[in-house]
């Protein structure tokens, strides 16, 4: 006896109940089957898709059904099912409606007159195992098709022959304002401003050691508004479809430029400020000081006492307005909080 | 020897206030005020004698010539041994006070507003001296 992991839920959509008496025996005498779902009709199959299509390893599906039949019958079929395998019956050897059929994405196409139990295992167990390397091969090149369309870097490769964008990834659709479409009909000279040509020129002369990554710093890019960047490129030369071509990884940093600007300016103001305190604050805070100190001298004559308290309100006074200006000098270091 | 002492400051109430404060010390028997560096130093080059003892008590922030300036100005005409600075700025600045540290000629740096121990501190040092 097969071991239950060796055994596979099969569905078996087919309307001629002689034709499905046969199947049945077939797949029994293989022992080849841990649970059968029945469908006569489309309809049906449709119904047990909808529930049970996690569950099921392979589709038997006859062409020709009551309520659906030949291409548009395997297309819906197709759409009812992500990615396991269908093979297909048929009573009429028509070669090339095998031929497309297998283009369109069937496993394997059987003819009724020529199925028997050895036929029937073996496409079964040969399709069940092809389509799980297919599977894992097409979610292997989606993750890095994925990789590259949804990095949240704007990514693209461009032909280092015609310069031709070749794949622009979704965060470079976003970031410059082009449609893909657009990014494909124009090539990488068309982002970059004129007197940057002959840094962009360089820079594709760079000869490195294949799949070596070059940084080439931060450069200036156009976006499609005419909005002018500044990004830190890198770049790894690597083949795109049989062609030689780069993969370009950018990172827009305008913004923190901008940032370090605002940063740089606001030490310089804080040291105004730093300086302010330390020479003209401290000029009529002194003053007071040194006239307070001055009144507790009793030797101080009473004629010159007045003098001495209008020095005090005068120098306080000053003190007021310097303080004043401090602070409003202070109100400007407050960064563009817009801009961040 | 005869000791002169030059109070050099924009600010006439500073100038009130440390005229004030020395009156009473044996070295303020002749004692010159200016509102500027620049008259200082008129002062100093037309009647500046080796014979003489001389105590500046020198402002930083003045209009026409900084104290700096009037440091720079001295050092050719005066020599360290018969003149002692002493800095009188409301600055607290380090910087300031690494400069002076580094001038021969300046003894001390006090802050404003002058206290009665700068005074005792000069006179320690212009005792020290003779």
């Amino acid at each position: 006896m097969r071991a239950r992991e060796n055994r596979y839920n099969v569905l078996v959509v087919e309307d001629n109940p002689g034709d499905y008496i046969l199947i049945e025996d077939y797949l029994e005498e293989a022992n080849l089957v841990l649970k059968f779902y029945k469908a006569e009709n489309f309809q049906s199959a449709k119904e047990i898709l909808s529930e049970y299509e996690q569950n099921i390893d392979i589709i038997l599906l006859d062409l020709s059904l009551p309520d659906k039949r030949g291409e548009p019958l395997l297309i819906e079929i197709q759409k009812l099912t992500r990615n396991k395998p269908i093979v297909i019956l048929t009573g009429y050897p028509d070669m090339d409606f095998a031929v497309k059929s297998l283009a369109m994405g069937a496993s394997d196409y059987l003819l009724k007159d020529v199925l028997n139990s050895t036929v029937l295992q073996k496409s079964i167990i040969y399709n069940i195992e092809r389509n799980k390397i297919l599977v894992s091969l097409k979610s292997s090149e989606q993750r890095y098709s994925d990789l590259f369309h949804f990095s949240p870097l704007p990514m693209w490769v461009f032909d280092k022959e015609s310069l031709k964008f070749l794949d622009v990834n979704n965060a470079a659709i976003a970031h410059y304002g082009y449609t893909k479409e657009e990014f494909l009909g124009m090539d990488i000279t068309q982002i970059r401003p004129k007197e940057e040509m002959a840094i962009l020129d360089s820079a594709l002369h760079l000869v490195k050691e294949k799949h070596e990554t070059i940084n080439h710093g931060e450069v200036t890019h156009l976006k499609k508004n005419g909005e002018r960047i500044k990004v830190d490129v890198r770049s790894n030369g690597f083949e795109y479809k049989g062609k030689p071509a780069k993969i370009i990884l950018i990172n827009d940093v305008t913004e923190r430029n901008q940032y370090v600007e605002a940063i740089e300016k606001q030490n310089k103001t804080l040291k105004e400020i730093a300086w302010t305190q330390s020479h003209v604050v401290r000029a009529p805070l002194a003053r007071l000081l040194g006239l307070v100190n001055y009144l507790s001298d009793e030797e101080v004559p009473e004629g010159q006492r007045k003098q001495v308290y209008q020095h005090i309100q005068r120098s306080a006074n000053e003190l007021d307005e310097i303080i004043k200006s401090v602070v409003s000098k202070s109100q400007e270091i407050e960064i563009n909080k817009d801009k961040t | 020897m005869n000791t002169e002492t030059l109070i050099i400051d924009d600010d006439e109430i500073s100038i009130m206030l440390t005229t004030h404060m020395i009156k009473n010390m044996p070295f303020a028997k002749e004692v010159n005020t200016f509102s500027d560096g620049i008259y200082a130093f008129k002062h100093l080059q037309e009647t500046y004698s080796t014979d003489a003892q001389y105590i500046i008590i020198l402002d930083i922030n003045m209009p026409l010539m900084d104290g700096w300036e009037f440091l720079n100005k001295i050092k050719r005409l005066v020599s360290h041994n018969n003149t002692k600075v002493f800095m009188l700025s409301s600055s607290t600045d380090q910087q300031d006070i690494e400069k002076a540290k580094n001038t021969e000629l300046v003894k001390g740096f006090f802050s404003k507003p002058i206290q009665k121990e700068h005074i005792e501190e000069i006179w320690k040092l212009v005792m020290h001296e003779k």
